[in-house]
C-alpha cells in the first residue's frame, strides 16, 4: 500500500504538480474589439486568477482599437499587464494560428455570439480544457488548476469544473462578475499584435417576420412590475384580475403554463423554462403554486409578491412577501385598495 | 441530404431537487427527459427533409448508469425523435476515462463527447449536416456545435432560426438573442448548426408513428470499439469538482388579515419600497 504524498508536499512547498504552460499567463479575447464594463470585470477576475497562479494577465483586443488610447488605460487599471492590439476579427484558425506558440495558460472570452463560438472551437483545436458556460474562476490550490464555476438550474447551484488541460478555455458570463478593479497606479504595455485579421463577412439585417417571432416581448422581458397568474385562478374572468391588476401597476401580463393551457395568455406571455425569462423589479403571482421552471425563468425578479392558498407551496419558500388567500379575492380588494389612494 | 441531429437525454429541471444538507443534486425521484432544445433541431431537421428531401438520423450517446439505479440509456430520446418524424436512429455507448457529470448524467466530458459524435459521423458518412440545439435545460454551456464543427473542419453556425435549401448550399436566417433583428448566412455543406430558442416550434409525434418507433431495425447501438476508438484515447479535459450552493434565499414575508386589510398592508409596503 503506498500513501499519496503530493498533498503534504503542496503544503510544504515540496515538488507538487508544476503549473503546466504558466509562461504564456491568462489571456482575455474581446475578439470583436468590444470594451464594455463586462471585459473590464473579466479582466480583473484573470487577475485573480492569475495572482494565484503567479502569471500574467494579456488582454488582446480584435479591431483597430489603437483608435482609443484610454480603452487600454482603463484596462492595465483593471488588472491587465499587457493590452495587445489587433486589426480585424479573427476566424478560429486565425486563433489557433496565434496561440499555438504562446504557451497559453488560460484563455477567457466573454460570453458573447462571437465567445460561444471562438471559445469552444479554439479549445477543440488547442486540445485544451473547456467549460462553455461559467460565472466564475477560481484556483485549486493543491494542483493549481483553473477551476470553473458553472451555472446549473439557472444559476440555482454551480458546478465546479476542474480543467485538466491546459489551456484552459472558458467562457465566461460577464455579467455575474464583480466590479472591476480601478487601480490607475498600476504599470503595464500596449503593444501592437502584429497580426490583421480578415474582416468579419456583414449579413444584411431584417426584423424577424412576426409568424417567425416567438421572440420575446419587449414590454415583458424589459418590464419593471410583471403580474402573472396560472391555475389558481381557475378561470377566464379570474384571470381577467391579473390583466387588470397590471394595467393598474403599469406592468406586464404574463402566466405559465397551466395559463396558456386553458387559453389565457398567448405564448408570447408565458414565463418558464419553455417560455421567457423576467427581471423584473417587482413580480407579482397569483395563483401560482412555484415550481423550478417558474423559478428558473423568475430568478432574476428583485422582489416576488406570492398570493395563493396554500402554506406550505413551494412559491412561499422563494417569494419576498406571501399573501395565503384566495388569488382572484385578494386580486380584487388589492385593485380596490388601488383604486382608493 | 443526410442530416444527423443530436439529441440528449437530460433530468427535467422540476424534478431535480438541491440538497443543501449533502450539498449534491438530489435525483432520487429526478426524471430524465427528451433535451427541449434538440426538439428544435429535429424540427428544422425535418422541415428540410420535407423541402429536399432526404434523411433524418437521431444521434445520441448514452449516459452511463448511476450507482444504485437502474441504467439510464439514450434509447429514448431517440425512439421519440423517431416518432416525431426521424428516419432512424443511433445510439453510442461504451466505457470512457472520467465523468464530467454534464446535466446530473454521468456523461463524459465535452472532448471525449465531441470525438465520440465526430467518429459516429463518419461511419453515418456521406452527412451533410449535424444540428444540436442551443444548449442543454440544464447547464446551457451549448459547446457542442462549435466544437464539432472544430472537430470536424466544418463551418458553423449558432442560434439559427431555420434552415433553407440554397442552391448546393444552405441558408441559415440567424437570430440575435436579444433583439428582434435577423440575417441570412450562406452555409456551405457539410456545416453544423445549433437551432436558436425561438425557432420553429417541435411538432408532436404522430400517434401512428408513437408505436411504430419501438419497432425492430429502427436504431443502431453502437460501441466506441464499433467507431474504431479505444476507452484509453478518451481522456477528459475537464472533470467535476464539486456543487457551490449559493446561500439560502432568507424566508419571505406572510401577510395576513383580511383580504382587504392584507391588500392596504402589502401596498404600504410596496410603496415604502419605491416598487410602485
Amino acid at each position: 500500500m503506498s500513501l499519496d504524498l503530493s498533498y503534504f508536499e503542496a503544503l510544504l512547498g515540496g515538488p507538487a504538480e508544476e503549473p503546466s504552460g504558466a509562461a504564456g499567463g491568462i489571456w482575455v479575447v474581446s475578439p470583436a474589439g468590444a470594451f464594455d464594463d463586462g471585459i473590464l470585470r473579466l479582466v480583473g477576475k484573470a487577475r485573480v486568477v492569475a495572482d494565484a497562479l503567479g502569471a500574467t494577465v494579456t488582454l488582446l483586443l480584435g479591431t483597430d482599437s489603437a483608435s482609443d488610447p484610454n480603452r487600454a488605460r482603463s484596462a492595465i487599471a483593471a488588472g491587465a499587464d499587457r493590452v495587445l492590439l489587433a486589426t480585424g476579427i479573427p476566424t478560429v484558425a486565425d486563433l489557433t494560428d496565434f496561440f499555438q506558440s504562446r504557451a497559453a495558460q488560460a484563455i477567457l472570452f466573454p460570453r458573447t455570439s462571437l465567445g460561444r463560438m471562438l471559445g469552444p472551437a479554439l479549445a477543440q483545436a488547442l486540445g485544451g480544457g473547456l467549460c462553455g458556460y461559467a460565472a466564475d474562476l477560481a484556483v485549486d490550490p493543491i494542483n493549481q488548476r483553473i477551476v470553473a464555476h458553472q451555472p446549473i438550474l439557472g444559476d440555482a447551484a454551480r458546478q465546479a469544473i476542474g480543467l485538466l488541460a491546459v489551456p484552459a478555455v472558458v467562457v465566461v458570463d460577464t455579467a455575474a462578475l464583480p466590479a472591476a478593479f480601478n487601480e490607475p497606479w498600476r504599470a503595464g504595455d500596449v503593444t501592437d499584435a502584429g497580426v490583421t485579421w480578415p474582416s468579419a463577412v456583414e449579413y444584411p439585417r431584417a426584423r424577424l417576420p412576426v409568424a417567425a417571432a416567438s421572440a420575446p416581448q419587449a414590454d415583458l422581458g424589459g418590464a419593471k412590475t410583471v403580474v402573472a397568474g396560472g391555475r389558481g385562478l381557475r378561470t377566464a374572468e379570474g384571470f381577467a384580475l391579473v390583466d387588470r391588476l397590471a394595467k393598474a401597476l403599469g406592468g406586464a401580463t404574463a402566466g405559465d403554463l397551466a395559463a396558456l393551457d386553458a387559453g389565457w395568455i398567448t405564448e408570447e406571455q408565458l414565463i418558464g423554462l419553455t417560455g421567457h425569462s423576467v427581471a423584473p423589479k417587482l413580480l407579482v403571482t397569483l395563483g401560482m403554486d412555484g415550481d423550478t421552471s417558474l423559478f428558473m425563468a423568475t430568478q432574476e425578479a428583485a422582489t416576488i409578491v406570492a398570493v395563493q392558498p396554500d402554506p406550505l407551496a413551494a412559491i412561499v419558500a422563494v417569494a419576498d412577501h406571501n399573501v395565503i388567500a384566495d388569488p382572484a379575492g385578494f386580486a380584487e380588494a388589492l385593485l380596490e385598495a388601488l383604486a382608493e389612494a | 441530404m443526410r442530416t444527423v441531429v443530436c439529441v440528449k437525454q437530460v433530468y427535467d429541471p422540476k424534478s431535480i431537487r438541491v440538497s443543501r444538507s449533502r450539498e449534491e443534486l438530489d435525483l432520487r425521484e429526478a426524471v430524465v427527459v427528451a433535451n427541449p432544445a434538440d426538439k428544435y433541431a429535429l424540427e428544422a431537421a425535418l422541415r428540410l427533409r420535407d423541402a429536399v428531401g432526404g434523411e433524418v438520423v437521431a444521434l445520441t450517446l448514452d449516459g452511463a448508469p448511476r450507482q444504485g439505479q437502474d441504467a439510464v440509456g439514450g434509447e429514448d430520446a431517440v425512439r421519440e425523435a423517431i416518432a416525431i418524424g426521424a428516419d432512424r436512429g443511433v445510439v453510442l455507448t461504451g466505457s470512457w476515462q472520467g465523468d464530467a457529470r454534464q446535466s446530473g448524467l454521468r456523461l463524459p466530458a465535452s472532448n471525449i463527447v465531441t470525438r465520440v459524435i465526430a467518429a459516429a459521423l463518419g461511419k453515418l458518412a456521406p452527412v451533410d449536416l449535424a444540428l444540436t440545439g442551443e444548449a442543454g435545460l440544464v447547464d446551457g454551456t451549448g459547446s457542442l456545435a462549435p466544437r464539432l464543427a472544430a472537430a470536424l473542419g466544418w463551418p458553423v453556425a449558432l442560434d439559427v432560426l431555420s434552415l433553407e435549401s440554397h442552391g448546393d448550399g444552405l441558408v441559415a436566417v440567424v437570430g440575435q438573442p436579444d433583439s428582434a433583428d435577423c440575417y441570412r448566412m450562406p452555409l456551405t455543406l457539410p456545416a453544423v448548426a445549433a437551432l436558436g430558442r425561438w425557432a420553429e416550434r417541435p411538432r408532436y409525434p404522430h400517434p401512428s408513428r408513437i408505436a411504430n418507433a419501438w419497432g425492430d431495425g429502427l436504431v443502431d447501438v453502437w460501441d466506441i470499439a464499433d467507431l474504431g476508438l479505444a476507452a484509453e484515447e478518451l481522456t477528459p479535459d475537464a472533470e467535476p469538482a464539486g456543487l457551490i450552493l449559493g446561500p439560502e434565499r432568507a424566508r419571505g414575508q406572510t401577510i395576513g388579515g383580511a383580504p382587504a386589510e392584507a391588500a392596504r398592508d402589502l401596498l404600504g409596503l410596496l410603496r415604502s419600497r419605491r416598487l410602485i
